[in-house]
């Protein structure tokens, strides 16, 4: 097989209409579109349909789209800004509830004695607690940044922010979740 | 205190399997502005099938090409997402499963105890979902273990098997060597579990594979609703049972 496409190549394939090219950048930024989108709906069902529509939009506005600049950020934009719709639309609060995997990332270290690894539990769990009974603002800025591993700059595409703002707001965003945790008078 | 910071940075988080997005907007965008649907287009019976149409279609599509060019074969299978599982549109014939011990008579290859599969199948890694315990039978097959588990509270016998719960792993190749046969009456759902690509069948459908060309068998047969998921280590796994989506797919990611 030859040698795969880069995305510049994809992106001037898309706007040629070649559908097959916009399907392989659908395909290489469906799961973080998605996952970000699940951020912001608290549903999967909103978080699928606001992921698709945004796709849709963001191929009719290739065109626009200025050659040379990261693609990911530009599309979270778009799939971003129709969660936060669909979710204004629904009127509720959502109540976001992750669950931590079974287990922390592998850090090549000894398996930790069944004690040690049901606090660990309990502590992950008390975290993704505390982090959603945050505010919006606070939860989705470390969401993005610590969950999904987003750029400074792509957590502000994702935000709708500017890039600017993202670390201050992270680092007060971070106080609270401290201070819901009860962490801050230890 | 303790280190918000790294504590955060090691949390891993349960995400829902992301959906087939490019599939879907690729059905979309086939179809003119004005009439393109604003709201979602939920993946449901009615336009599963239309899906999966699309996905054989486009495997029918390549066939010529694929005969001609391996290169072109993997890269259309690639693009599917999935490059050990083929999947053909027709209606499906099997014979029904054979009575006997658990899961014998389904081709899963020859009875094994727990220890002999580890020994010979170093790959294999038993799902620690909670509820199934230990595999009540297991077979090994050329390159391919499955597990099979009886009755279980919470599980429902599957017709197609006899078992409440049929958990296979292969060893992954490039070459297509489990075909699918998906009939009229069963969808097809693309899906990506923690990065790694599947597949969710729901309805019966045929089944088969093939071994290694030495120690080679074929098996057709009706299977029930089923999770493929090809692994970034290589494993391919594939589950079968009378389960919903969520519940395959919270059983392969038990598998270590």
């Amino acid at each position: 097989m030859g040698r795969p496409l880069q995305e510049s190549e994809l992106v001037e394939r898309a706007r040629a209409g070649d559908p097959d090219a916009y399907a392989a950048l659908v395909r290489g930024h469906e799961e973080i579109a998605f996952r970000t989108a699940y951020l912001i709906t608290g549903n999967a069902a909103d978080a699928e349909d606001a992921t698709q529509d945004g796709f849709v939009k963001a191929y009719r506005a290739l065109p626009r789209f200025r050659s040379g600049e990261p693609l990911r950020p530009w599309l979270l934009t778009i799939v971003a800004n129709e969660a936060r719709n669909r979710r204004r639309s629904a009127g509720r609060r959502a109540a976001l509830a992750l669950r931590a995997a079974g287990e922390e990332r592998p850090t090549g270290e000894a398996a930790p004695s069944p004690e040690a690894a049901l606090l660990a539990g309990e502590r992950r769990a008390a975290l993704l607690g505390a982090l959603g009974r945050l505010r919006e603002d606070d939860r989705l800025v470390i969401g993005c940044r610590y969950l999904l591993e987003l750029s400074e700059a792509e957590t502000a595409a994702a935000l709708g922010v500017r890039p600017g703002t993202v670390k201050s707001r992270l680092s007060r965003s971070l106080e609270r979740l401290r201070s819901e945790l009860g962490d801050d008078d230890a | 205190m303790r280190d918000l910071h790294e504590e955060l940075t090691a949390l891993s988080v349960e995400w829902p399997a992301t959906p087939d997005v490019a599939s879907a907007v690729a059905v979309r965008l086939t179809q003119p502005e004005a009439h393109a649907p604003r709201r979602r287009r939920r993946i449901g019976p009615a336009w599963r099938p239309a899906l999966a149409y699309g996905l054989a279609a486009l495997v029918a599509g390549f066939a010529v090409v694929m005969a001609a060019s391996p290169d072109a074969r993997s890269a259309v299978l690639e693009w599917l997402g999935l490059k050990s599982v083929k999947v053909e549109r027709s209606e499906p014939v099997a014979p029904p499963p054979q009575p006997g011990k658990l899961g014998s008579g389904l081709g899963l290859g020859t009875p094994a105890t727990l220890a002999e599969a580890r020994e010979l199948s170093p790959f294999l890694s038993l799902p620690t979902a909670a509820g199934l315990g230990r595999p009540d039978a297991i077979y090994l097959g050329a390159g391919s273990v499955a597990l099979v588990y009886g009755e279980r509270p919470g599980f429902t016998r599957a017709e197609g098997t006899g078992a409440d719960l049929l958990v296979q792993e292969f060893r992954a190749r490039v070459e297509p060597f489990i075909e699918k046969t998906v009939g009229e009456a069963s969808s097809l759902e693309r899906l990506t579990i923690d990065g790694d690509p599947a597949f969710f069948i729901t309805g019966a459908h045929g089944f088969a594979y093939q071994g290694d060309q030495d120690v080679r068998f074929e098996q057709q047969r009706l299977a029930g609703n089923t999770l493929l998921v090809e692994r970034a280590d290589g494993l391919l796994i594939r589950i079968e049972g009378d389960i919903g989506r969520d519940r395959a797919v919270a059983i392969a990611r038990s598998i270590p």
